[in-house]
This record gives C-alpha cells, sequence and structure tokens, in this order.
C-alpha cells in the first residue's frame, strides 16, 4: 500500500512537472471553492475534481486500474479527467471579471511564466519535409525501396532511424524496429544484439545474423566502428547518405 | 500535395462533418444551434459510424478488409451528409444568414472583436508551428505505420507496424479504429497518411478542439441569470457582459495550451506535439465533450426549476426531445472515445458517472441514471468485445 502510495506521488510530480502550474491550478480550485455560487459550476469545477484528486492518490484505485486496463504506466491519465485548463481559465475570467483587461493580460503573463512554451521541447524542430520525417531517413529509404511490383525488402537500420523508415515506405520491412529500442520493453533480437550493443561491431556477427534473417540491406552509421568492411564480405556500399553507409548484400540479390 | 487533393481534404474534413451535423442540429434547442455546434456533431456521428462500420470489417473480412471498410464508409459517410442536408440544409442556410445579420461583425462589441482577433491569430501561429515543425514522437512507429499500411496494404491491424511482420488482432490497439479513420481520409484524398497524420490533421483537429472549449465558453460565461445567448447591450461597468468575457477566457485556454508541456503526461502536450493520435482526442476532444455534455444537462436541469413555461413545454415531443439531445450527444462521445482509446471509453464513463451521480444527488433527479445508463449502452458493447477478443 505504502508503495503504491510513494507511486501515485511519484507518477503526480512527474504529471506537473515544476509544479507552478499545479499551484494555479489549486488556487483556482480554492478561489471557485469559495466564490463560485453556481451548483452545477461548483459540482463540475470543485467537487468532482477534488474527488477525483483524493481517488488517484488512493494506493486501491491504482490496483483497480491496472486491474481493469492491464497497464500502471498509464495511471497518469486519471488526471485528465480533471479540467485543469479550464478550472484555472474559468477563475482568472471569474476573479478579474470587473478588470479582465488586466486580468487577460496578467492571467496569461502568469500561465506564461509558470508553464513550459511546448515549441521549446528538445523533441520539436523545424520540419524538413511535408511527412515531417528526417529528410536523410527518406532519402535512404529511396534507395533501397523495391520498384512497383518488386518485392519488399528487409533491411537493418540504425536503433536512431527505426522510428521513421516505415513511416514513409511500408514496403521497407526491419529487421528489428522500434520494440527493440524501447528500454523498459527488454526484448532480444539477434542482428540488434550484434549491431547495436557492442561497442565494436564484429562483422562477421553482424552478417551471421542479417543472412539468417534475410535482410538484403544494412545501414550503418560511419561514426559506429566495425572490425572489417562488409565489402570484403560480398556487401556492395552501394551510397552514403548523411553520414549512414547503405550495403547491399549481393549474396541474398542473385 | 495536388490542388485536388487540398479540395478532397476540404471535401472530407470540413464539408461532409458539418453537412453530418446537420441532422441532430434540427433536435438542438434553438440557442445552442450554430456552424461550431455542427461541425462538432458532425465530427461525433462520423466518428460513430465509422465505428459500426470499420470494427465489423476488421473482425469478420480476411483479405483487403480495409479497402472493404473503406467503400462502405464512402457510401454510409455521403448519406449521412445527404441525409443532413434534406433535413436542416435549408434551415441551417436561413438562421445562419439571420444570426450573421443580427450578431454579424457589424452588430458586435469593438473590443469584443479584438479579443476574438487576439484569439485568432494565437490559433494561427499554433497551426502554422503544428504544420511546419517536426514533433518526434516514438508511438508514430505505431500508429501513423498502421494508417499507413492499411493505405498502402489494405489490411486493418494484422501487419506489425514496426517491422512488417504479419501478426494476429492486438486488440487493445486494435478496436481503437481511429488510425483507420485516419487511412480513410488519405486513401480517398490521396494524401500519404504520414502527411495527412503530421501536417494535415492538426489543422483539423486543434481547431476542432478549440470549437468544443468555445462551446464550454458559452455555458460557463453567462450573464448572471441569463442562460440564452442574447447580444448584451446594456453593459454595466462591474460586471463585462458575457460576450466579452468569452473571447477572453477562449485566449487564455489558448495560452494554456501552448505553456501546459509542463511534463510529456499533460493533456496540452498531447493536443500541441501529438494531436493526430487517438489518446490525444480521448484527452483534448472525448474528455472536454463529456464536460460539455455535463454542464449542458446541469444548464438545463436548473435552468427547468425557473422556467415558467415548463409544465406545458413538458408536453411538447420537440421540447422532450431536446431534453434527451445531451444524452444523444453523450453515446457519441462514448461511441468517439472507442474509436480513439480502448481507455478512453473507461475514462469518459468515470468522469460522467462520478459527475452525473452529484448532480442527480444535488437535484434528486433520479431519472438521469436510466438516461445515462441507455446513454453508456454503445461503450458496454465495446467493452464487451474488448473482453471477449
Amino acid at each position: 500500500m505504502v508503495s503504491l502510495f510513494r507511486d501515485n506521488l511519484h507518477t503526480f510530480r512527474a504529471y506537473m512537472g515544476n509544479g507552478f502550474l499545479l499551484l494555479l491550478f489549486l488556487a483556482a480550485l480554492i478561489f471557485l471553492n469559495f466564490t463560485e455560487k453556481s451548483i452545477r459550476k461548483r459540482i463540475l469545477m470543485v467537487y468532482v475534481p477534488e474527488v477525483i484528486l483524493v481517488l488517484f492518490f488512493l494506493p486501491p484505485v491504482r490496483s483497480l486500474f491496472s486491474a481493469i486496463l492491464d497497464e500502471g504506466d498509464t495511471y497518469y491519465r486519471l488526471l485528465w479527467l480533471i479540467p485543469m485548463a479550464v478550472i484555472t481559465c474559468y477563475a482568472i475570467v471569474r476573479a478579474s471579471a470587473s478588470h479582465y483587461r488586466v486580468g487577460l493580460v496578467a492571467g496569461a503573463a502568469i500561465i506564461a511564466l509558470t508553464g513550459s512554451l511546448v515549441y521549446r521541447n528538445q523533441n520539436v524542430m523545424k520540419a524538413q519535409n511535408a511527412y515531417h520525417l528526417p529528410q536523410h531517413v527518406i532519402d535512404i529509404v529511396d534507395v533501397i525501396a523495391p520498384a512497383e511490383g518488386e518485392n519488399r525488402v528487409r533491411a537493418a537500420f540504425p536503433s536512431e532511424l527505426v522510428h521513421f523508415v516505415r513511416q514513409y515506405n511500408t514496403d521497407i520491412l526491419l529487421a528489428f524496429g522500434r520494440e527493440m529500442v524501447e528500454p523498459q520493453w527488454d526484448y532480444y533480437h539477434p542482428v540488434y544484439e550484434v549491431m547495436e550493443k557492442p561497442d565494436e561491431i564484429v562483422a562477421h556477427d553482424l552478417i551471421e545474423a542479417t543472412r539468417a534473417q534475410e535482410c538484403r540491406y544494412i545501414i550503418l552509421n560511419e561514426a559506429r566502428p566495425i572490425d572489417r568492411d562488409l565489402e570484403s564480405y560480398g556487401f556492395e556500399l552501394l551510397d552514403t547518405i548523411a553520414g549512414y553507409k547503405i550495403y547491399e548484400d549481393l549474396n541474398l540479390t542473385r | 500535395m495536388s490542388f485536388f487533393s487540398i479540395v478532397k481534404l476540404i471535401f472530407w474534413l470540413f464539408f461532409v462533418p458539418l453537412c453530418t451535423g446537420l441532422i441532430p442540429y434540427r433536435f438542438l434547442p434553438l440557442h445552442k444551434r450554430g456552424v461550431s455546434i455542427v461541425l462538432i456533431a458532425g465530427y461525433l456521428t462520423l466518428f460513430a459510424l465509422f465505428e459500426i462500420v470499420a470494427i465489423p470489417c476488421m473482425l469478420m473480412i480476411v483479405y483487403h478488409s480495409f479497402y472493404t471498410c473503406a467503400n462502405i464508409y464512402t457510401v454510409v459517410a455521403l448519406v449521412a451528409a445527404g441525409a443532413g442536408v434534406l433535413v436542416s440544409g435549408k434551415e441551417f442556410v436561413r438562421r445562419e444568414k439571420k444570426e450573421l445579420r443580427v450578431r454579424g461583425i457589424r452588430q458586435r462589441d469593438r473590443e469584443e472583436l479584438f479579443y476574438w482577433f487576439l484569439f485568432v491569430c494565437i490559433v494561427a501561429v499554433q497551426l502554422y508551428m503544428a504544420a511546419t515543425n517536426l514533433f518526434f514522437d516514438g508511438d508514430d512507429a505505431y500508429y501513423v505505420v498502421e494508417s499507413l499500411l492499411a493505405q498502402q496494404a489494405g489490411v486493418m491491424n494484422t501487419i506489425l507496424p514496426y517491422t512488417g511482420m504479419s501478426t494476429t488482432l492486438d486488440i487493445r490497439h486494435a478496436l481503437s479504429v481511429i488510425t483507420m479513420w485516419e487511412a480513410f481520409i488519405a486513401y480517398r484524398t490521396g494524401v500519404h497518411a504520414t502527411i495527412l497524420a503530421h501536417t494535415v490533421l492538426p489543422l483539423a483537429f486543434l481547431p476542432l478542439t478549440y470549437l468544443v472549449y468555445f462551446q464550454i465558453a458559452k455555458l460557463l460565461l453567462t450573464n448572471r441569470g441569463q442562460l440564452v445567448n442574447t447580444v448584451n447591450t446594456n453593459r454595466s461597468k462591474k460586471e463585462p457582459p458575457h460576450m466579452i468575457l468569452r473571447p477572453v477566457f477562449m485566449i487564455l485556454i489558448a495560452v494554456f495550451m501552448m505553456f501546459g508541456n509542463v511534463s510529456i503526461y499533460t493533456p496540452e502536450t498531447f493536443l500541441m506535439m501529438r494531436n493526430w493520435q487517438g489518446k490525444s482526442l480521448t484527452a483534448n476532444f472525448v474528455l472536454p465533450l463529456v464536460f460539455w455534455v455535463l454542464l449542458w444537462i446541469g444548464t438545463d436541469l436548473w435552468k427547468g426549476d425557473t422556467s415558467p413555461g415548463k409544465a406545458e413545454a413538458t408536453k411538447s415531443f420537440k421540447v422532450r426531445l431536446e431534453r434527451y439531445m445531451p444524452f444523444i450527444f453523450l453515446a457519441l462521445v462514448n461511441m468517439t472515445a472507442g474509436i480513439c482509446s480502448s481507455m478512453g471509453v473507461v475514462l469518459a464513463a468515470g468522469l460522467f458517472g462520478l459527475s452525473i451521480l452529484f448532480i442527480a444527488f444535488a437535484k434528486k433527479e433520479w431519472k438521469l441514471l436510466v438516461k445515462t445508463a441507455a446513454a453508456f449502452v454503445p461503450s458496454l458493447v465495446y467493452n464487451i468485445l474488448y473482453v471477449a477478443l
């Protein structure tokens, strides 16, 4: 029970980030608690959120959530039931109704100062194309993609590219995909083991694994050390794009 | 993207939902009617219809199930849109023309217009950023590829998106057919599913979310004792009219959305960074809609107390039907929750169930629970399928 409560606390902290918007929300909740006269609004914006907050911290609720939905790592979504944005903004509007111009400027400024601008997120960058995928992935896939009517091809991509390849072209099958990259899943895959885990790739092991998987192409990051060149094993270097070498296994082509 | 693709996108993402939304429009109370609610109702109806078409296709058809699903749904959606036009197309045009005359730009307060302009500018910036920035999210390797596989290979969740291996139905994800709906739009418009998800859908889903918040604002910010929307010409210095406060509220909401990225878990982060995914629609479309329906029910209930013609009004079939409308919307929202995420069904039920208990208790209106139970029948069927499969 105590550990479940700690988990809840941890989830709550992770959800709230720096905690300033939470403080703003709590202030809004308290303000509405004392000033809101409409019963329907009190129910929906004070009582129900308060009950949900209490329920969130109860360990049996987490157990029930995991049992029903078969997952514990999404418990934070229970907090989605509290319309924090609506409650906070409504309270600002109500609190400053008679001076709404000041309220608007001050409210927007407080939200901006206490919150975090989404466009500053490290996962946001300028799109290079309409697919919103890294351009070099598209260029690499264009080199190895089968022509119309040809069979699909399998390729081994470095883990930093696997998210994007099939978002562009599903005719490329992957030796391993995103399921190998997420550390919490901890799956095993023979190609991933020899391609991504060692500090220096052993070419012989890599080729053995990719041939067993019928991978026609291997894409290697130039920065990754490898003990021997793949060309000495019957591979052809098709191209080098943005620091990635594209090899084709001629043994599988024939 | 060709000119024809853009025209088709406007057709499927704006025109068809607008026309379909005209079906429930006819049965809405007069003061609720408007373009925004028609669009919301249109999307809800189309999502619900898609769920009815897509899930049987996915479960019962082995080969090229998506193409069959797409063909059936095309007919269903076009029939729904046509029915909407027939049912209340004329009335909608007539009423909206009248609204423009009575409450058009010229009739509005300059300050109110300024705030709306400010709000539109903020949303325009958000749309520009959404269309021109790459928001990396690992889950796209699953959801977007599911849509692309449907578009390119005609399969519905039977190929593992990560690698391309064949697989059995992963029911947890498969019942959430929003990926297939996106594939349908991609298939019909000829736009690559990834371009659709990353560049086009944010331009539809972000405004759609704000339309829901606008509906919430309309119910939250009414002049004291006044629940019907009217232009307030008698502005008091102490109490500004709700027509001014609504855009102020919407600006704050838009700012909150932009600065709500305090962690990767908040609905605001989901809205701004991956609004094409079902879980974002759950957090930013379904749950706000549940809140709106609750507000609507609450407003009707408390208004009913003071309504002088209550006894007479309840005799009228139309008024009685109007009283059922929030529950009809709730049923549609529940079906939309199912198409978005299996968890969405549970979350929507949880929020609504808890809130309606409070409302029923406060008003001693226990019949509400029966109406609520009826509105949750689609969710029940969905959950039975989820467990059985």
